[in-house]
């Protein structure tokens, strides 16, 4: 049941590649989400892998790369571990396993693994990738900015950059051979590969194809498709013998999809455009109440003690008026005694005076 | 406008982006209510700038 | 007025002046290779190691300690902080001239800058944090902007266009809080998106909260650190007012970052019991971890308290400084130190002497047009045509 490159183009046919993705049911606008239906995928069975690198010939030469300084005949480049460069879409590493039983090296294929939900895509802010929906995730250099977001945020670590351009550099990374699809042709790399170790189709498919070879075969093969859930489940699966921990795939991905992740930082973004401006005009108008009324209590307080202080003048000037006249009249009386009395006075002195001393009139007449 | 989607990064596209409108119109709508709102206070709304202590 | 203003050490060859004119030549030098040779000749970037000091200083440590800017807006015309009135403008023009050399800075990082402003022409790609960060910059730069204008508009003398930005107050102030949450906290949040890369102990959801409640540490402890450092240099600009606050303002800001920085060693201890991660403190990192969770958010907040309670302005400085630090360190070990931790040694990223430059070459941009701008416009001091303002 396995599709090989041979019974590829029938089968493709049937699966109708190129015609329009049925929009039907299943599609859920909320909660789960399951994919483009009958999107594709590339099964790598790590068990037939020999490391042989023809996939690596092929992928140069399809996306017209440039030429490695070692020869792709040469296999002592697996004596290091290698990653995805700018120049190579896609590597082959080897590894030893450390399980005694199994002391035969085994290889495995490294390139973007188009994941259905992919972290790349998730936080370009151009949306310069794009999950298409035949499967590939692809990139257009026309809008990136070259922030390099992706290449943070791969869990894979696949996306590469082109340092070494000044102006116009490009994040490069396998394509799934989208254009070799759109032709009708297999990716470069499947088609190249001697053992079959790599079976293009549609992932639901693949899928299909895995569970039966592990049930076929359940010594040969660990019961686990990589990439059947693993960060939302990728377009590219892999079968393995050894932990695919030992074989550089990591497995503590977890099974949630990339957005997932920044999904509840995002949806706090509302949220404070919403309340904050409320709260701070809220405890803004607080503070500015708080002062007006401190303001207002100052001006009471101020008019108070003015009206006191009023008061207490008024009271004053009253008394001290009602003094005054009270003086007044007094002296007034006095001033009126006096003068009866100076007047008697000055009268009998005179009387005496006339009798005796002439002079002393003039004294009396000062007075 | 009820679109299927078929990935959550679709979908949050999608919501995401009219969240960004919502969020635009109501910081405008919010400023326009608060003068509303406050259009009537005795203090204008021009004074509830601070350092201002033009009262008496 | 402005002329005579000019400060007498300006134009002289003084040692600091020879330096800085050292560091913008080698600075100009690898600004030209950056743009002729591309990023792989200036830096050891790599494509596991994608961001390097240019994001994690330049960026996220620039960002954070041009927090002063929304911080004392926010205490002085929101909570209704007036007695700090003169750390205003201050603030503001730091806050501005802060995120000003962010932006530059970016300019030498990302592929092509020109770019920069696609993600809101051609882009909209809403589900990226860093398309929350770019627009909130970007706006938030606007509105410092225009916070700040009116001390060149006062400058020059504009007096009605000064009056327009000064009536702006408020609803500038309140924008300015909510842009600085949001993208303060989105730099944090950048990082959620890869659990795999950085280290557990630095990796948790509320990483866009541990951002924000420690920029405003930073904008606090920064805004003390600053007025020190422009007390020793600008003393003769400033004013009696401002001489007279600055005291206040270093103990109330004293206060307010102990009391943050508890709530901040609190969330943090809250961080690692979520995440089960207790058992990682005795593993290397987790020993270093504790350098940062200890040595610089619970000492600090030690240091502020008692330099608040003994009203000792000296140890509120010296533990400015040190918090300012304290950040610095956090920052680099999300964005660099701690991240790409599962790689082995000789795959780690470590900054070229370039990079090293490019940030430096910042920092001194920074300071000579800080210093341009306080001698000749009123920042340090109320301007006396507009002192019913003040
Ligand atoms: S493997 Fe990486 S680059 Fe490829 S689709 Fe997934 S996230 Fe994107
Ligand atoms: S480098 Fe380009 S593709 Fe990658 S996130 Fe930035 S803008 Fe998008
Ligand atoms: S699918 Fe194409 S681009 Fe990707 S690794 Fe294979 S040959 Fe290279």
């Amino acid at each position: 049941m396995a599709i090989s490159r041979r019974k590829f183009l029938g089968w493709m046919g049937a699966a109708g590649i190129g015609s329009t993705v049925a929009k039907s049911a299943g599609a859920a606008s909320t909660g789960h989400f399951t994919g483009y239906p009958g999107s594709m995928g590339v099964l790598h069975d790590i068990t037939r892998c020999v490391g042989c690198r023809s996939c690596e010939a092929a992928c140069n030469q399809v996306n017209n790369l440039a030429a490695p300084t070692k020869p792709f005949s040469d296999l002592t480049v697996l004596e290091q571990k290698r990653a995805t460069t700018n120049e190579a879409y896609t590597v082959v590493n080897r590894y030893e396993s450390s399980e005694p039983k199994a002391a035969i090296p085994v290889f495995r294929k490294i390139q973007c693994n188009h994941c259905l939900e992919p972290a790349c895509a998730s936080v370009c802010f151009v949306r310069a990738f794009k999950k298409t929906e035949k499967g590939p995730v692809l990139y257009d250099p026309s809008v990136c900015v070259g922030c390099r977001y992706c290449m943070m945020a791969c869990p894979f670590e696949i996306p590469t950059y082109e340092y070494n351009e000044p102006l116009t550099p490009r994040v490069l990374k396998c394509t799934l051979c989208a254009p070799r699809l759109e032709q009708g042709l297999l990716p470069g790399c499947v088609e190249a590969c001697p053992k079959e170790a790599l079976t293009f189709g549609k992932r639901t498919d693949l899928i299909q194809i895995a569970r039966e070879r592990i049930r076929n075969h359940p010594g040969r093969y660990l019961n686990h498709i990589y990439g059947e859930n693993e960060m939302g489940g990728t377009s590219w699966l892999y079968l393995s013998s050894v932990p695919f921990g030992s074989v550089g795939l990591r497995e503590d991905l977890g099974i949630k999809p990339a957005p997932e992740l920044t999904a509840g930082a995002l949806s706090i973004v509302p949220m404070v455009v919403g309340l904050w401006p409320v709260l701070l005009t809220g405890v803004f108008a607080m503070n500015k109440r708080k002062e007006k009324i401190a303001a207002q209590e100052q001006a009471q307080a101020v008019a108070a003690a003015v009206a006191e202080a009023q008061r207490k003048a008024q009271t004053q000037l009253t008394q001290a008026l009602d003094k005054a006249k009270k003086e007044k009249d007094k002296a007034l009386e006095q001033a009126e005694k006096a003068k009866e009395q100076a007047v008697k006075k000055a009268l009998e002195a005179a009387a005496t005076a006339t009798e005796t001393k002439p002079q002393t009139k003039g004294e009396g007449e000062e007075v | 406008m009820h679109s299927v989607f078929y990935s959550l990064h679709e979908f949050m596209l999608h919501t995401e982006s009219l969240t960004y409108l919502v969020m635009l119109i109501s910081l405008l709508g919010f400023l326009g209510f608060f003068l509303f709102l406050t259009d009537r206070d005795d203090d204008q709304p021009e004074d509830t700038k601070p350092g201002r202590h033009g009262h008496h | 007025m402005s002329t005579e203003n000019t400060a007498p050490n300006s134009s002289k060859l003084t040692p600091f002046n020879l330096i800085a004119g050292l560091i913008v030549i080698v600075g100009l030098f690898i600004t030209v290779l950056r743009f002729t040779k591309g990023l792989g000749a200036v830096s050891n970037l790599s494509n596991h190691s994608p961001w390097g000091i240019w994001i994690g200083f330049d960026l996220l440590v620039g960002v954070a300690l041009a927090a002063g800017g929304y911080v004392t807006s926010a205490a002085v015309y929101v909570f209704g902080m007036k007695r700090y009135h003169s750390a205003v403008r201050p603030a503001v023009l730091t806050g501005f001239l802060g995120y000003l050399f962010v932006v530059i800075a970016l300019h030498y990082d990302v592929g092509r800058p020109w770019r920069l402003p696609y993600p809101f022409i051609v882009g909209w790609g809403t589900t990226s944090l860093l398309f929350e960060v770019g627009l909130c910059v970007a706006l938030y730069l606007t509105v410092l902007f225009l916070e700040f204008t009116p001390a060149p508009l006062e400058w020059l003398g504009l007096t009605k266009t000064r009056n327009l930005a000064v009536k702006l107050t408020m609803v500038l102030t309140i924008f300015g809080v909510v842009l600085s949450t949001l993208h303060q906290s989105s730099l944090g949040a950048l990082f959620l998106i890869a659990p795999s890369k950085l280290h557990p102990l630095w990796y948790s959801p509320y990483l866009p909260v541990f951002f924000f409640v420690s920029s405003i540490i930073a904008g606090l402890s920064m805004v003390i650190f600053e007025g020190s450092l422009s007390h020793k240099a600008f003393h003769h600009k400033m004013d009696a007012t401002h001489l007279q606050e600055s005291d206040g303002l270093v103990l109330g800001f004293g206060k307010a970052a102990a009391l943050v920085l508890a709530g901040y060693f609190t969330i943090k201890i809250v961080g690692i019991t979520a995440g089960n991660h207790w058992h990682l403190l005795t593993s290397p990192y987790g020993y270093w971890f504790l350098v940062e969770l200890l040595g610089f958010v619970a000492l600090p907040c030690l240091l502020y308290a008692m330099g608040a309670r003994e009203k000792n302005l000296k140890l509120i400085r010296f533990t400015a400084a040190w918090t300012v630090a304290g950040i610095v360190l956090n920052r680099l070990n999300v964005s660099v130190i701690a991240f790409n931790y599962h790689l082995p040694v000789a795959e780690r990223y470590f900054p070229h002497w370039m990079e090293i430059g490019i940030s430096v070459f910042m920092v001194t941009l920074l300071i000579l047009v800080y210093r341009f701008i306080v001698t000749r416009m009123p920042i340090l001091y109320g301007h006396p045509d507009y002192q019913a303002n003040h």
